[in-house]
């Protein structure tokens, strides 16, 4: 009896962290789908998805919320499914939040945000389908796009 | 951890590390005051589109090359539209532009109006059709996308199948007239993406559109 309940403790306790941890990791693995692919990386670049940091090559695929990271000489560009462009300078961290590109299910969503740095975008087919579903966030700002070219930079005051 | 500094701290120091922990989480969260700084450009066919910046103290919009806004701090945001240097964007924004991946596909956009709840084209409209599928034919698009939209009066489910009806109409039509069928996606977004923003059962010509947009292989 005594030994049980020190058992379902002990399991409970141990549980606590474990689901925790699930919790956390699928965050990052519940949507598999690729949304973008990385054309060109220079110097030390770091992807980040849940917990795990990993070294960023050119051809990797990237999904919805994964983070990439650019060293003090790094840089690196990325193609979206939609063909949107989006390149990022030294010293940046940027997050894929939403990607939807479902034309046949009429669903579009574009929602990347820049962190730190410095980047250059230029629209897809999201921004020219459905305008108001393309959004570039900054801790400061949202920004609205109607099918155009431009550059951002985000820094600390 | 927590518990036994806390035991062993003074009441007043317990304060102290228990506003430390609060500071070092806000500054984790993102309390930090940032700066955020967008130049509008022209892209590679130097065609200049517009965008807005929402910041807590208002929608700023862009729609000039070469022209900047600017948002600063969390609670009190200065915002300033300006003109910029050609230099000033190489100088801060170089190795970003070095990055960019090159551009493959064109992308065009051609806006055709409809009549009052139904899926036929104005006569102004109709007379931009023939000049649309000769262009659709010449192009050569890689894919075709024919969007259906109308204007807020109506529920969102009736308007959301009437913009359907629009697009359809449309692609059955220019399939017709010779372009390939498995190229072209339907899709229908009702009343939610306005050309102009009136309110709820407004009518609004302007509103009640196909837009085709092209995407075309860059020579």
């Amino acid at each position: 009896m005594l030994q049980s309940r020190f058992a379902k403790t002990t399991a409970s306790i141990f549980m606590i962290p474990i689901t925790a941890f699930f919790l956390v990791h699928s965050i990052c693995w519940a949507d598999d789908r690729y949304v973008a692919e990385v054309t060109g990386v220079t110097g030390t670049v770091s992807l980040r998805c849940g917990f795990s940091t990993s070294a960023l090559e050119s051809g990797a695929r990237l999904k919805s919320r994964d983070t990439l990271e650019t060293g003090p000489d790094g840089s690196v560009g990325i193609i979206f499914n939609d063909h949107t462009t989006l390149s990022l300078g030294p010293d940046s961290k940027f997050t894929i939040q939403e990607f939807i590109f479902e034309p046949s299910q009429s669903k579009f969503s574009f929602i990347v945000k820049l962190l730190r740095g410095t980047a250059a975008y230029v629209s897809g087919l999201i921004a020219k389908i459905s305008p108001e579903s393309a959004k570039f966030i900054t801790p400061s700002a949202s920004i609205g796009i109607r099918g155009t070219k431009f550059v951002i930079h985000v820094e600390e005051i | 951890m927590l518990v036994f500094v806390s035991t062993l701290a003074s009441r007043r120091w317990n304060r102290c590390f228990l506003g430390g922990i609060v500071l070092g989480l806000a500054v984790l969260w993102g309390c930090t005051p940032t700066r955020s700084y967008v130049v509008l450009l022209p892209d590679t066919d130097g065609k200049v589109g517009t965008l807005h910046m929402k910041t807590d103290s208002g929608v700023y919009r862009v729609d000039k090359p070469y022209h900047s806004v600017q948002s600063e701090g969390h609670n009190k945001s200065a915002v300033h539209v300006r003109s910029v240097e050609k230099q000033q964007i190489e100088a801060l924004f170089g190795k970003a532009l070095d990055a960019e991946p090159d551009q493959q596909f064109r992308f065009e956009v051609f806006t055709l109006h409809c009549t009052k709840d139904s899926d036929e084209l104005t006569p102004a409209s109709q007379k931009q059709l023939p000049a649309l599928i000769t262009q659709l034919k010449v192009s050569h698009p890689v894919e075709i996308y024919v969007v259906g939209h109308t204007d807020r009066v109506g529920t969102e489910h009736y308007n959301a199948l009437l913009s359907g009806k629009r697009a359809s109409s449309l692609k059955q039509f220019i399939v017709s007239q010779g372009v390939k069928s498995k190229v072209i996606a339907v899709s229908n977004l009702g009343e939610s993406k306005p050309l102009v923003d009136t309110k709820d059962e407004v009518e609004e010509p302007l509103n009640r559109r196909v837009e085709i947009i092209t995407k075309t292989l860059k020579k």
